[in-house]
């Protein structure tokens, strides 16, 4: 049958089944990644030779069964019937083996060799119980192989079985998994269907016994599969009443019927193949899950896991983007050494270079979160955390999982807080928290808040007001939460069934791969867009030139350079906008240079600030400047600071968000916009308040 | 001038203590009502609504909800007459935990209110 030698082999498995797990130590590190055509369900392909033979390993989504009704399930299905793999490797919890066997039933009807891989056996012996995995090969139909997927026992055991098949023995076509027996009353009808269905050339192509099935429980795909054809209509007109027919009889719906029959079957398995042997011990999942979901002690504790996330995202990978931006910062300098002055070389040093800087700064950021987020994920604990900050997050519109993004903002950056929306699977839950989160107060506009609040606020005043702004952030995140789900994002955080896995320890190698799939999908997504619009706010910043003038110093030169180019037009121009929340046109000018990054707008204030300094060596501190300006006043410092809390977020974080929400413009729009205009009307409002009461 | 002090913290230590219990009988009232009043929907219609249930083990009649979520909860085990225990239930806008089938499974609240158990 294979005379190349090119295996297709699939793996199916139900969610938390340590199906990754086994893939990953079937295929090795060769591995490649995409997106399924259309949708979003991540497609895994691994490739291995091993003893002359090729094999193609491909990691299905995981799903609980192939009915076409979430995107994983479709996916899962059109590849098992479309691309029909040489055989599939069956992925079993044996924690958990009735369920895994109910996907298993559907498997059996597509007509394609199984071999059943039964999982997790470590953790079953802990339990106290044994599988005979005799038996249940005996009742199955299949070879069944025991795994441990963490420990990478067994595993080659199953890639030694594939890649001794040779042509002569065909083992494969030997395997014949057992279906299901659905009854009398079920069978009959099958009967009555089955030669409709041989009558098209189209459909006979399709496993048989599945089509039939999947016809009598109103599949969706079944049923598109067969409008195609050209007895089409006579064959539906028979569903149609055949599923009368055992409704009338059964007085149940058919697929609850026959739902019950695969669950019977599943359960005599179970039955048949596990058994007791010791008294069972102490289940640490069971231990574990008494604090986690405790009814106090469960929000200290997700509260003290998010804060191990934020640490290890920030504190671990400091030493890692500190050498980044020293790399960037010396190679800069090298090539600001090499290349003539001028404007090519301005464009390369200033523009690219600090654009890739840019993008690059964050990369081992997003790579150390995505760990700690893929550690948290595969053992099990995310699940539960939404089921513990649920009640409180849902009084404000959004999910239980929306609370990691605005953690990780907080403090931290927006961008990787942007990209754990990820976990959240509701499209509107995820649109709703990708909004919010950039109105936390991000360690990029820390230095904005430092600045504003040291030079008008006296230094026992000065923590309490930086709470208050705090608190602030989190108010409007979740204020605009609310007025989101109130009004354009109208209804519910998305009603959940979700299954909580059992606790266990993620494989180091499962994670870290995990981690470079993720992170490398934001270079590839991002990067290159924000290195785009990185350079173009580098031009907008550095063009029209400003004519040169000899007798001023380096700073000056600066400074009017900033008020001369595009961007500080821009700024120029948009004054009068600014004077009702009390602001000039240098804080306008720093505010659009704030577009960039949040850390230049303090950086554009000092620029400009040094502007018409007679001795630059005596040049006071920018707060102090600031706070004997008379223009400003502890009001208007508020007001600024409250401008900075809510309008636009930086380039990287509108590219990130614009890439996140499926590359609307709709979104992107109103991100942009919302949150300017949102901000000019708060800071009005304060303003105007605080004008009237004389502050 | 010391004993005032003293009559005063001591005041506002009975006020506090007064609230707390007051909130606390509430508390354990409504708790003990939502109890009784589902134990009679058991009792005397022969079934109730999950998301009132208390701690226990009750069996699955139907849940009445889109065809969509309907098979979601047929494929995690809710098949009619299997055995359902619950263990926590935060109550309205919050969350069900339920084992099915040896599996935790965690149900909003909406969800559960068009699930229909029997004990």
């Amino acid at each position: 049958m294979w005379q190349n030698k090119n295996i297709i082999v699939a793996l199916a498995g139900n969610p938390n089944s340590g199906k990754s797990t086994i893939f990953n130590t079937l295929a090795g590190a060769n591995q490649r990644v995409g997106n399924y055509p259309g949708v979003t369900v991540e497609k895994k392909e691994g490739f291995k030779t091993y003893k002359d033979c090729d094999i193609t390993f491909v990691d299905l989504p995981g799903t609980y069964s192939l009915s076409a009704y979430s995107q994983d399930e479709v996916v899962a299905g059109d590849f098992l019937i479309n691309e029909k793999p040489d055989i599939i490797i069956h992925v079993v919890d044996a924690l958990n083996m009735e369920r895994n066997l109910y996907l298993f039933t559907q498997l059996a009807e597509l007509d394609i060799p199984i071999i059943v891989a039964l999982n997790m056996i470590d953790t079953l012996q802990s339990q106290g119980k044994i599988a005979d995995e005799k038996v249940m090969s005996e009742l199955l139909g299949v070879p069944v192989f025991k795994t441990v997927g963490s420990r990478e026992i067994g595993v080659v055991n199953i890639l030694e079985y594939i890649a001794d098949d040779n042509v002569e023995s065909k083992a494969f076509e030997k395997i014949k998994a057992a279906k299901v027996d659905y009854g009398q009353d079920i069978k009959a009808e099958a009967d009555i269907l089955e030669p409709l269905i041989s009558k098209d050339k189209g459909l006979t192509q399709l496993p048989k016994s599945w089509l039939v099935m999947k016809l009598l429980d109103n599949d969706p795909l079944a049923l598109k599969f067969v409008s195609k054809a050209d007895n089409g209509a006579e064959i539906l007109a028979q569903t149609e009443k055949s599923r009368n027919h055992l409704k009338e009889h059964f007085g149940a719906q058919t697929e609850i019927i026959i739902t019950g029959r695969r669950y019977g079957f599943a359960n005599a398995v179970t039955k048949n193949v596990l058994q007791d042997v010791s008294r069972k011990k102490t289940d640490m999942t069971e231990i574990i899950d008494m604090f986690a979901l405790n009814r106090y002690l469960g929000i200290p504790i997700f509260a003290a896991v998010m804060y191990v996330i934020f640490k290890f995202t920030f504190t671990l990978s400091n030493p890692a983007v500190k050498l980044f931006g020293m790399f960037f910062e010396r190679f800069g300098a090298l090539m600001g050494k090499l290349l003539p002055a001028g404007a090519v070389k301005s464009l390369i040093v200033d523009g690219v270079i600090g654009g890739v800087g840019g993008v690059l700064s964050f990369f081992p950021l997003i790579l150390f979160m995505f760990f700690a987020i893929a550690f948290f994920e595969d053992s099990g604990y995310m699940a539960r955390a939404a089921f513990v900050m649920d009640k409180i997050m849902n009084r404000f519109g959004l999910h239980g999982k929306s609370f990691l993004p605005l953690m990780i903002s907080t403090n931290g950056c927006a961008v990787p807080g942007i990209l754990a929306a990820r976990t959240l699977d509701s499209k509107r839950d995820r649109l709703i928290t990708m909004f919010v989160t950039p109105f936390m107060i991000c360690g990029a506009k820390l230095p904005i808040f430092a600045l504003i609040i040291g030079a008008f606020f006296s230094a026992k005043y000065q923590t309490g007001i930086m709470f208050l702004m705090y608190f602030l952030s989190v108010a409007i995140a979740l204020g605009a939460a609310k007025l989101l789900s109130k009004t354009i994002l109208r209804g519910e955080p998305a009603h959940f069934v979700m299954e909580l896995p059992p606790y266990h320890m993620p494989t180091l190698k499962g994670l870290l791969l995990k981690m470079w799939e993720r992170g490398w999908l934001y270079v590839k997504k991002a990067g290159t867009v924000i290195m785009l619009a990185s350079i173009l706010i580098w031009a907008a910043f550095t063009y029209p030139k400003a004519p040169v003038n000899e007798n001023l110093t380096e700073t000056e030169t600066a400074a009017i350079q900033i008020q001369y180019s595009a961007a500080g037009r821009i700024g120029n121009f948009i004054e009068p906008f600014f004077k009702p929340i009390g602001m000039d046109g240098n804080r306008a000018v720093a505010l659009v240079a704030g577009f960039a990054a949040k850390e230049i707008v303090v950086s554009t204030l000092g620029t400009i600030y040094s502007l018409g300094e007679v001795n630059p060596e005596e040049s006071q501190p920018l707060r102090e400047k600031i706070a004997s300006d008379p223009d400003w006043s502890p009001l208007k410092g508020i007001v600024f600071l409250i401008f900075c809390l809510i309008y636009i977020p930086c380039i990287a974080c509108v590219v990130v968000f614009f890439k996140e929400s499926g590359s609307s413009f709709k979104w992107l729009v109103l991100l942009v916009a919302g949150n300017t205009v949102f901000a000019w009307i708060m800071s009005f409002i304060v303003f105007q308040i605080g004008t009237l009461l004389g502050l | 001038m010391e004993e005032s002090k003293i009559i005063k913290t001591s005041a506002i230590k009975s006020f506090i203590k007064r609230i707390y219990e007051y909130w606390k009988k509430r508390w354990i009232r409504a708790r003990f009502k939502k109890c009784k009043s589902f134990n009679k929907c058991i009792m005397y219609n022969g079934m109730a609504k999950l998301s009132d249930a208390h701690s226990g083990t009750y069996r699955f009649i139907a849940a009445y909800c889109d065809e969509k979520l309907g098979r979601r909860l047929l494929e995690m085990g809710f098949v009619p007459g299997e055995a359902i225990s619950v263990l926590t239930n935060t109550g309205a806008k919050g969350s069900i935990m339920v084992k099915v089938k040896g599996s935790k499974i965690v149900l909003s609240n909406k969800i559960a209110d068009n699930v229909l158990i029997k004990r």
